[in-house]
């Protein structure tokens, strides 16, 4: 039976971090949609096989010491990425309360209760966890399965006393960032504050972001390096890269909500306000473009990346007109990734980008003003 | 100066203001009702920060059909102002001066009068409740505005602060023919303000209170 604390805790930090962070979990499960769909419909690789390769790709991580270390690496990530979380909701107002509520508890009482917050929040890891241990035992990798299971409830302990010793710790103010100490002195335009602001706190999901997105650009080149010609190639790249970012996407969304709502007083006419936030893509984005520019001709890059910027538009767009629903929002995502992969297929790209372009505009402009904010 | 037609604004299916044919003409206001009666909400409206029905109009400039120009016009300050933790205080002045085509330097003499000089280069992020409160007031005061809508201006800050405030907001009325909307639970001093009126909240309308 848990304690009234460790259910407190559970509801505000394990469920809200789920919810929070529902765009890069879809991510990975539409990534695995993916590899699926892609591989079944052109037909190089069998049901049978597609499982043997799953299998194998469990026993490689469980079997090759750098792919354990990938795998170590990854979930090391995503602590870190929980810890940013939580230090950031402890932060919170609303979350006060806590410092002079559950902080007085045992020291022991704290711990036991955070370890399960912890453990909750491992959830997907630990699915995958439990996967690879029973593979492991299966074919005989009895320390490497043990090793797995002592390296995550070694993660669980160490995040539970981090988690114990900041809310019991002294605050003292020291929110900025040295990336943004280093270009204090720089002009910060009002369009590209969201960029400021994920080099300030939003620097994990970002690397997270990064690391997904050149893992997939990097995995899909190679998987078609024999289709190199086909222009689908790069389109499917770049749909997967602004997949990746969808995350981002709503955070600026919810950026500009919650830090900029005193900029909807700004007299600035809304074809500046739908165009001038993109230079944060371009700015977040331009490992990818020079990506594109690099592999394929000045042309195609230049029109991939409007490609890829006229979904950024949409996405954003969307936004505008669901608000803060990640729910809705991720349905969308969802909808527009499989029907966008069949345009893909079909050699349709290029009827999409003046679509998808005045759709957003319009969407952009019916919503901005009044629809969604602050309601 | 201000005209209401057919305003009214909900939340869900509840109705929180209705204010069908109302004008507000120039001058200095102190906009009061209970907690919860909508004076935020009101104010935010006015503002273009919220969604409304209804038409709000501004010396013949539509809200809703010349956004631009209406918001060159009207300047909110925040009752709890929230602005990213990584600008610092002279940034967050740059940004609106930018934003509203203002004079550098039109906030000095307000900045000035509110001892803020000491703390403007730092980021925001440590700044107290105060202290933003403040950067929120001076914020409102920059462009070339006609109506400045101060949601609770009387809350956290100093009384030597509040003394400079009122002043200023004397001066610019006076001198600048700039109207306020000052939102606040607490009565405003009426010897230092001594041409305000009062406006009502109450029964989900406005009205203007003798």
């Amino acid at each position: 039976m848990l304690s009234t604390q460790t259910k407190i805790l559970t509801k505000t930090f394990a469920s809200s971090f789920f919810k929070a962070h529902a765009g890069f979990l879809f991510f990975l499960f539409a990534t695995l949609i993916s590899y699926c769909f892609f591989i079944k419909t052109l037909g190089k690789v069998s049901p049978e096989e597609a499982t043997f390769f799953n299998l194998a790709i469990t026993l490689t991580i469980l079997s090759t010491p750098i792919m354990t270390v990938i795998f170590f690496l990854a979930c090391i990530i995503y602590t870190l990425k929980s810890w940013q979380y939580i230090t950031l909701q402890l932060q919170s107002v609303q979350n006060e309360f806590l410092y002079y509520s559950i902080a007085a508890a045992s020291k022991s009482a704290q711990l036991k209760s955070w370890f399960i917050v912890q453990l909750r929040i491992f959830l997907p890891i630990l699915i995958y966890a439990i996967y690879s241990v029973i593979v492991g035992i299966a074919y005989g990798y009895y320390l490497h399965s043990l090793f797995v299971i002592f390296f995550i409830i070694l993660l669980t302990a160490a995040s539970s006393w981090f988690y114990v010793h900041i809310t019991n710790k002294l605050n003292h103010i020291n929110n900025i960032s040295v990336l943004i100490k280093l270009v204090k002195n720089w002009r910060k335009p009002f369009f590209t504050l969201y960029t400021f602001y994920v080099f300030n706190q939003s620097k994990i999901v970002f690397l997270i972001t990064k690391i997904s997105s050149w893992l997939l650009i990097m995995g899909i080149f190679q998987v078609f390096s024999d289709l190199k010609n086909d222009i689908r190639v790069p389109f499917l790249i770049m749909l997967m890269v602004i997949i990746t970012h969808t995350v981002l996407i709503y955070n600026e969304y919810r950026f500009n909500t919650n830090y900029l709502s005193f900029s909807y007083n700004f007299p600035i006419p809304k074809t500046t306000l739908f165009f001038g936030f993109t230079i944060n893509y371009f700015l977040l984005l331009l490992p990818e473009i020079m990506w594109f520019f690099t592999h394929y001709s000045s042309l195609s890059a230049l029109g991939i990346t409007l490609w890829g910027f006229s979904l950024v538009m949409l996405l954003r767009s969307f936004l505008y007109r669901t608000g803060l629903k990640i729910k809705t929002f991720i349905k969308t995502i969802f909808i527009l990734f499989f029907f966008l992969h069949f345009v893909i297929m079909y050699q349709l790209v290029w009827t999409i980008l003046p679509i998808s372009l005045v759709l957003s505009y319009v969407t952009f402009s019916r919503n901005y003003y009044y629809k969604t904010i602050l309601e | 100066m201000l005209h209401f037609s057919n305003f009214s604004k909900s939340y869900g299916a509840n109705t929180v203001l209705r204010i069908n044919d109302f004008t507000i003409e120039p001058g200095i206001y102190w906009l009061h009702g209970p907690n919860g009666s909508g004076k935020s909400t009101l104010l935010k409206s006015i503002g273009g920060l919220l969604f409304f029905e209804g038409e709000l109009l501004l010396d013949c400039i539509n809200l809703k059909r010349d956004s631009t120009n209406y918001k060159r016009k009207v300047n909110f300050g925040d009752a709890e102002p929230i602005f990213p933790e990584f600008l610092t205080g002279t940034e967050m002045i740059s940004l609106f001066e930018e934003a509203k085509n203002a004079p550098a330097k039109q906030v000095d003499d307000l900045i000035e009068g509110m001892n803020m000089h000491a703390y403007l280069h730092e980021p925001l992020g440590s700044y107290s409740s105060g202290m933003l409160k403040k950067l929120s007031l001076v914020l409102a005061f920059v462009g070339n505005p006609k109506l400045i809508l101060l949601d609770e201006p009387l809350n956290t800050i100093d009384q030597a602060s509040l003394a400079v405030l009122y002043q200023f907001i004397k001066d610019k009325h006076e001198e600048g023919e700039i109207s306020f909307l000052l939102s606040s639970h607490q009565p405003l001093d009426k010897q230092a303000l001594p041409q305000i009126k009062e406006l009502l909240i109450d029964q989900r309308t406005i009205n203007l209170f003798n």
